[in-house]
């Protein structure tokens, strides 16, 4: 058996190097930015326009995940998408974020409103992960 | 201290405020580089300047002063730059730290013909950045209301931070904020800390008062700061306690951080730091916070190790560590300069001239004879109190055997507690018929001190009398601190339930130090040869006879002879160093004073003398 094993390892790696140097590598067809930069977050208490969108081109179909940190290195809030869902498919697509936190804490008002806690002023760091690898970096202002 | 307790927790509890954004805090990410490669563990331990951002009760315990810089680059994009000094003084240590960090890069964007995203490229990046300055106090060491014999020190620290947010479109925005942090730090053993510490107390609804980070444009927004309550213990075992070749020094802290504001799970921070030599230490932590699960409201905790290596040139420390991030790319280093300023502790130290710190005496009390600074007005001892004269004073002190703490505090007219000092004496037992010339004084004085041997009450040791089996037996009982029950039946057939030594034969004989004979006798006032102690000691101490030279140890000590292989094991092992013959006569009676020797030169005995001369232990 581990004759077998040893014997078929070489050809398998072999092939796979292969296949890999013909498969298309996966790029960004369009940039990884977010619209509008400076934003405002959703408990800002004036002003139209609540939390921002996230744009990015994929020029093939990928596992794709959205992370932003803190500038400490907390990261606060997180979504991931399969190369099936419509934003890991090939394209351009948009992710909305409101600017609340999943690690944050949430409080109901008296109003019954839920006010949740939302990032701070300042810059915060986005990432475009597609594959478990860093695709892209953007670096996010907050603003109210 | 109930009183103080109640109002940090009705502190934090009030924090739990109506911002609904909360600033990160600098203690969370720009402290030096030896507490990241502790895994942020650090409020046990709190023994430099790093303290004033994890536990600002550290200070008080600190005999001089550190200077910590540290620059980092976090997440590949954050600078970071911080700046803390703690200075003992004669009313408390003071601390000051500094914090900068700071990220630029953010462009504004704008929707094309086509309704993409695209970058604005008339208009400027925009950037970031903060700082804070922290001033600290400590107090100096009290006694605890706990116990008499546990002193603590309390810390807090006042927190002033600004931000500042500009270019693209924001023009030019920018805020300040103000808070405070406490801590306690309790010391209940030489090498024992425990710490509590609630950092970020203000409650931010109290705008006037601060608390809370208040942005001057834009909305005028005011952001909190994430209040958090720590608890640690921490361990500084030194040299005389670790294993004989495991270093200098080895710490261990674990702290609890724990969250009254948020629904954050508790997070544990562990590290250890290890000095193999004075000038190397390694350092390697766990270290836990939370992240996003991915969905709404939805967070887990994020676990890593940390690592990092100290080095130690004259009063400077080199520190690097290393933290692992959940992006490969955004993994960050941290370095750290320290220096240790040497003489702010010796100022308001009370100096003992006579006699000096750690000294070994045989009397039982002396004329301290000490100096004080000449603020010091009244200096007590124990329970005992003295008035100097220009600093100067004496006062005669009694002494117990073995280790005495003379512990000096120095009060000025005010009745403040200026000065400190203390005088370690080590008090031996000495014997009248036992010289300090006499070849074998030093083991018989150590092993007496330590309680294994005693001598008789005419205060004599009679160390050239012969030893008794039963006698033999007692001694090493008691050098292992053996616990002693009882016999229910006779042990032997001639060890009664009342003899003097019933209960160190039975000890022994459970142990499997000694047998007695086949005919059920045990024979305890028949005199022990050389030989026989030998073989009984060679057991006792786990002395290896399995591998023994193979040339006789003495010339009349052959091979064949029964106890060859215990007598030459015992000479590789260095316990008959005291033999200087090349004969052993082996069949002579073995003296107390022979006895006293062999067996101070057993392992475990020989450690335990070594901690009864170490003046860093026990005092």
């Amino acid at each position: 058996m581990k004759i077998i094993l040893s014997k078929m390892f070489l050809p398998v790696v072999f092939f796979m190097l292969i296949f890999s140097s013909f498969s298309e590598a996966l790029s960004l067809t369009s940039p990884f930015l977010n619209y509008p930069n400076p934003f405002k977050t959703r408990d800002s208490k004036v002003g139209t326009t609540e939390g921002t969108y996230f744009a990015y081109g994929l020029s093939s179909p990928a596992n794709i995940e959205i992370r932003i940190y803190m500038i400490d290195g907390t990261l606060v809030w997180k979504r991931s998408f399969l190369s099936t869902d419509p934003e890991g498919s090939a394209g351009y697509h948009e992710v909305f974020w409101d600017g609340a936190l999943d690690t944050g804490a949430s409080r109901r008002q008296a109003s019954g409103y839920i006010l949740r806690e939302t990032a701070p002023n300042g810059i915060l760091l986005s990432f475009l992960i597609a594959n478990g690898k860093v695709l892209a970096k953007n670096k996010i202002t907050v603003f109210q | 201290m109930k009183r103080i307790s109640i109002l940090i927790v009705s502190f934090c509890l009030l924090s739990s405020a109506a911002c609904a954004a909360l600033i990160p805090d600098v203690s969370r990410f720009a402290v030096g580089a030896r507490t990241i490669g502790l895994g942020r563990a650090f409020v046990g331990i709190a023994d430099d300047a790093n303290s004033i951002f994890y536990n600002p009760a550290g200070g008080g315990w600190a005999k001089t002063g550190s200077l910590v810089s540290t620059a980092t680059r976090l997440m590949d994009d954050t600078n970071v730059l911080s700046l803390a000094g703690m200075f003992p003084t004669q009313y408390g240590s003071i601390g000051i730290a500094y914090a900068d960090y700071g990220v630029s890069g953010s462009f504004v964007t704008y929707r094309d013909a086509v309704g993409r995203i695209a970058v604005d490229s008339t208009r400027e990046g925009m950037a970031f950045s903060g700082s804070s300055a922290i001033l600290s106090f400590s107090s100096l060491p009290f006694i605890s209301p706990f116990s008499p014999d546990v002193k603590a020190t309390l810390g807090f620290n006042l927190k002033m931070f600004k931000q500042s947010l500009g270019g693209g479109t924001i023009g030019s925005a920018s805020s300040s904020g103000i808070d405070i942090d406490g801590g306690l730090l309790i010391k209940p053993s030489e090498w024992m800390r425990i710490g509590f510490s609630a950092l970020n107390m203000l409650p931010d609804s109290y705008n006037q008062i601060g608390g809370a980070n208040n942005w001057d444009s834009g909305e005028e927004r005011k952001e909190g700061i994430e209040n958090v309550i720590k608890a640690g213990i921490g361990l500084k075992i030194p040299s005389s306690i670790l294993p004989r070749g495991m270093g200098k020094e080895l710490i261990i802290d674990a702290d609890l951080d724990m969250f009254i504001a948020k629904p954050h799970p508790a997070l544990l921070h562990i590290g250890t730091e290890w000095w193999p030599s004075d000038y190397l230490g390694l350092r390697m932590g766990f270290d836990q916070d939370v992240a996003s699960a991915g969905k709404t409201d939805s967070m887990l905790v994020a676990s890593s190790f940390t690592y990092g290596a100290g080095l130690k040139f004259s009063n400077f420390l080199f520190d690097y560590a290393y933290k692992p991030s959940s992006l490969a790319d955004a993994n960050s280093h941290y370095f750290s300069i320290s220096y240790l300023i040497p003489t702010f502790a010796e100022r308001q130290v009370i100096i003992a001239m006579e006699p000096r710190d750690r000294t070994i005496t045989y009397k039982p009390s002396v004329l301290l004879k000490a100096k004080a600074p000449s603020k010091v007005a009244e200096v007590r001892i124990g329970g005992a109190a003295i008035k100097t004269l220009a600093g100067s004073f004496e006062m005669a002190v009694d002494l117990s055997i073995g280790k005495n703490p003379i512990k000096m505090e120095g009060y000025d007219e005010k009745g403040s507690n200026t000065a400190s000092g203390e005088c370690r004496v080590l008090r031996l037992v000495e014997f009248s018929d036992v010289p300090q010339q006499f070849w074998a004084s030093d083991s018989i004085s150590h092993m007496a001190t330590l309680g294994i041997v005693s001598g008789f009450p005419d205060g004599t040791f009679k160390p050239q009398k012969g030893l008794t089996r039963a006698e033999m037996v007692a001694l090493l009982i008691r050098s292992k601190d053996t616990a002693l029950t009882k016999p229910s039946v006779n042990v032997f057939k001639d060890v009664g339930r009342q003899h003097w030594a019933s209960q160190y034969i039975k000890a022994s004989v459970d142990s499997n130090i000694v047998k007695g004979y086949p005919d059920g006798t045990f024979k305890p006032s028949a005199g022990l040869t050389r030989a026989e102690a030998v073989s009984v000691l060679v057991r006792f101490g786990d002395v290896s006879d399995k591998d023994p030279v193979a040339a006789a140890a003495y010339r009349d000590v052959p091979a064949n002879h029964w106890a060859s292989k215990a007598i030459s094991a015992a000479k590789q092992a260095g316990i008959l160093s005291f033999v200087k013959e090349s004969t052993f006569k082996p069949s002579r009676p073995v003296t107390r004073a022979e006895a006293c020797e062999m067996l101070s030169k057993i392992r475990f005995i020989s450690n335990r003398t070594d901690l009864l001369l170490n003046f860093d232990v026990g005092y």
